[in-house]
């Protein structure tokens, strides 16, 4: 008994440093733009529909596809932010809502336009396998997938912190008055903030799509956990989101194994809503 | 009367004459309502595909007889994936087009409310939707040619059963799990009773919603709980999340068996998951393989269309398109002089023992007839095994084309 719950807390755990990879894309995006995006799990879907197209016709491993699906994600980043979200953001909140949330339908359908309603899979990956650890058994593409999710967070949290452009990033997300005063170009730095973040969905979308299958309707789940997540963590810290992601992949894994499979969703939002009671700005916020 | 009055009312008198023998024949709307959006549209989509051969080759054999070679015209209307759409779509498709029939749905718990808006107009649904428990809530215009769900998980079970012993492999221990529908639940209670009577052991039971996104728990407690045989009943989604992450454990068990388990054995399936899809059976209540003139024509016609040879939905659309025909016909014979009232319709559909043509040439079993509920006493289930990327029926083994592979080959210890 102990195995298995060690098996489902592990197995969790990995599950849940991809969805840290999806929320840290959402928590740029917010942090910086002050926008709620809606659409930020039917980014996720679009990177592993993108994943499939181009494994399927380049012949590369979906672990590999993120080579092209980046700079992709980062382009049509930067096209939505310049068409779309930028004029939204002196606009009232229920107007943002409106265009993001527009913006999922949007893509939605184009996903099902394009790609037809029924689910896609990669037949193969070479970092499909497993391997015996004591009584566990671990699955090799998770444990890639979370290896590359933490390695990915770490850089990005690298690269917020050292490089010219991350400090600018981050000043704008402090004060973007003071910020614009001392030289960083706040459009710039907001589309940059934008399309980085629909970059990061391309990563996670192409390391799942190395064990699941993608289909037009998922990215609504994502976007609701990525949300989850970044209230359970708060903004403004890259670790809190990794150990929040691994908090929820954990607390659905158990749920699913040992409680009712049913009520995974609500084990999520339960955390969510005692969170947002207890601790408003998250269990590792800064502001 | 003067003389050119008497030669205007004759003239009147034989145009009326001429037009009744040269009409064109009545046209009769019959409405489609299928998810053809969302989740689901991947089974909606190839229905209506089936319904619409099925309309092409009845106008093309000349149309309803009886009534006087009235041809059948289709309208989709899509029924989304929420109860609610689903509802609306109903009241749209019957107040715009007042069809004599409707066909579709394919989702349970779509069809239920669905069937109160029917009833309520007088409509006769005829359901391509499994769940036991939609032929007992009293609809008196609801009929449902093809096995229900109860019967997909016996058969599922019956096909082990039988199989096991002819290869004699031991089979005892047995895992059951389904996606949360109701129809997966009548499944999957059909499953259940079919293993208590034949006395095997339920080491593991598990519902879940079908939109999971790692399976991986669920997996390693099957795992842990060592079952012989897993029946289980997805949808299209988790169906392959399931046989991706069995694979990639490696620890897999002596036999997986779908039972309603259109994401295992489908073409579309077989196509996403390639290697990983050899070996898994489903249950279905069409008959692709069914060795007659007018199945054959089916199939190669939807494989004309799709590149693919047709599964449960388009197969069970394009047999009840002409279940319906075959009601119309009668319905015409019975009441000539109100063929289309609904009560004469229904009379109708009641009164049907189809036993040849197209409609049983296409369907698993030898007849099709109605009970007072709308269920078909008579209908049975196949199971088809997925056997080097074609789908081939296994079971049961009087028409079976080929020779199921039992246990895996790839099974391994736990």
């Amino acid at each position: 008994m102990i195995v298995n719950i060690l098996q489902s807390v592990a197995d969790g755990a990995l599950m849940g440093c991809v969805y840290a990879l999806i929320a840290l894309g959402l928590s740029l995006i917010f942090g910086v733009l002050n926008i709620v995006n809606f659409a930020h799990g039917d980014f996720v879907m679009l990177s592993m529909y993108l994943t499939f197209w181009a494994s399927t016709y380049l012949s590369l491993d979906a672990v590999f596809t993120p080579l092209i699906t980046i700079p992709l994600l980062f382009g049509l980043g930067v096209l939505i932010y310049y068409s779309i979200i930028q004029k939204t953001l002196r606009e009232r909140f229920v107007v943002q809502v409106a265009v993001t949330v527009g913006l999922m339908t949007f893509l939605r359908a184009f996903a099902q336009l394009v790609w037809e309603a029924r689910p896609r899979a990669l037949k193969f990956s070479i970092i499909q396998g497993n391997f015996p650890l004591g009584p566990f058994t671990v699955l090799l593409s998770r444990l890639i997938s979370a290896s590359l999710s933490i390695v990915a967070v770490v850089a990005v949290a690298m690269f917020l912190k050292y490089s010219w452009l991350g400090r600018s990033i981050r000043a704008a997300s402090d004060d973007a008055d003071a910020a614009s005063l001392m030289g960083v170009n706040i459009r710039w730095t907001y589309a940059f903030a934008f399309a980085m973040g629909s970059a990061l969905t391309a990563l996670a979308g192409g390391l799942l799509m190395t064990f699941q299958q993608v289909d037009p309707t998922m990215g609504l789940r994502f976007g609701l956990l990525s949300w989850c997540i970044l209230a359970l963590s708060g903004l403004g810290s890259i670790s809190g989101l990794l150990i929040s992601g691994v908090i929820v992949g954990v607390a659905e894994a158990l749920t699913v194994a040992y409680w009712e499979p049913r009520a995974r969703s609500l084990i999520v939002y339960l955390i969510f809503v005692v969170i947002l009671w207890l601790r408003p700005r998250g269990l590792f916020g800064r502001k | 009367m003067s003389r050119s009055r008497l030669v205007l009312v004759l003239m009147l008198g034989l145009l009326v004459v001429v037009s009744g023998v040269f009409a064109a024949p009545k046209q009769l709307v019959v409405g489609c309502l299928e998810p053809l959006t969302g989740s689901y549209a991947v089974f909606g989509t190839e229905a209506k595909i089936g319904m619409e051969i099925a309309i092409q080759h009845i106008n093309a054999a000349g149309g309803i007889k009886s009534l006087g070679g009235a041809t059948l015209k289709l309208v989709a209307e899509d029924c989304g994936e929420s109860p609610d759409t689903a509802k609306l779509s109903a009241e749209s498709l019957i107040s715009k087009n007042k069809p004599v029939a409707i066909l579709g749905l394919y989702i349970s718990r779509l069809t239920i409310p669905v069937s109160e808006v029917t009833d309520r107009n007088k409509v006769i649904l005829v359901a391509d939707a499994l769940a036991d428990n939609l032929t007992q809530i009293g609809r008196r215009y609801l009929f449902r040619p093809s096995a229900n769900a109860g019967q997909y998980g016996a058969s599922a079970v019956e096909f082990v059963v039988d199989i096991a012993k002819k290869k004699g492999v031991a089979v005892n221990r047995v895992a059951i799990i389904n996606e949360d529908s109701s129809f997966g639940h009548s499944v999957a209670m059909g499953a259940v009773n079919a293993a208590l009577k034949n006395k095997l052991t339920i080491v593991y039971q598990k519902e879940y919603p079908y939109d999971l996104s790692d399976a991986t728990a669920i997996v390693s407690d099957i795992v842990a709980a060592k079952p012989d045989v897993v029946f289980h009943c997805p949808y299209f989604m988790d169906a392959i999340l399931f046989a991706k992450t069995i694979r990639e454990g490696g620890r897999i068990p002596k036999f997986v068996a779908g039972m309603g388990a259109c994401g295992y054995a489908d073409a579309n399936s077989i196509e996403s998951m390639g290697d990983t899809d050899n070996f898994y059976t489903n249950t279905y209540g069409y008959n692709p393989e069914k060795d007659n003139a007018a199945n054959k024509k089916f199939v190669a016609d939807f494989k004309a269309k799709t590149g693919h040879i047709p599964s449960d939905a388009p197969g069970m659309n394009y047999y009840a398109m002409w279940v319906l025909k075959e009601a119309l016909e009668l319905s015409g014979k019975l009441f000539p002089k109100d063929p289309l009232k609904p009560d004469n319709l229904r009379e109708a559909f009641l009164k049907l023992e189809i036993t040849s043509g197209p409609a049983v040439d296409t369907f698993p079993s030898a007849s099709i007839r109605f009970n007072s509920t709308g269920d078909n006493p008579d209908a049975k289930a196949v199971v088809m095994q997925v056997l080097d990327g074609q789908t081939r029926v296994v079971w049961p083994f009087e028409t079976a084309q080929a020779q199921a592979v039992f246990p895996r080959p790839d099974a391994s210890k736990y």
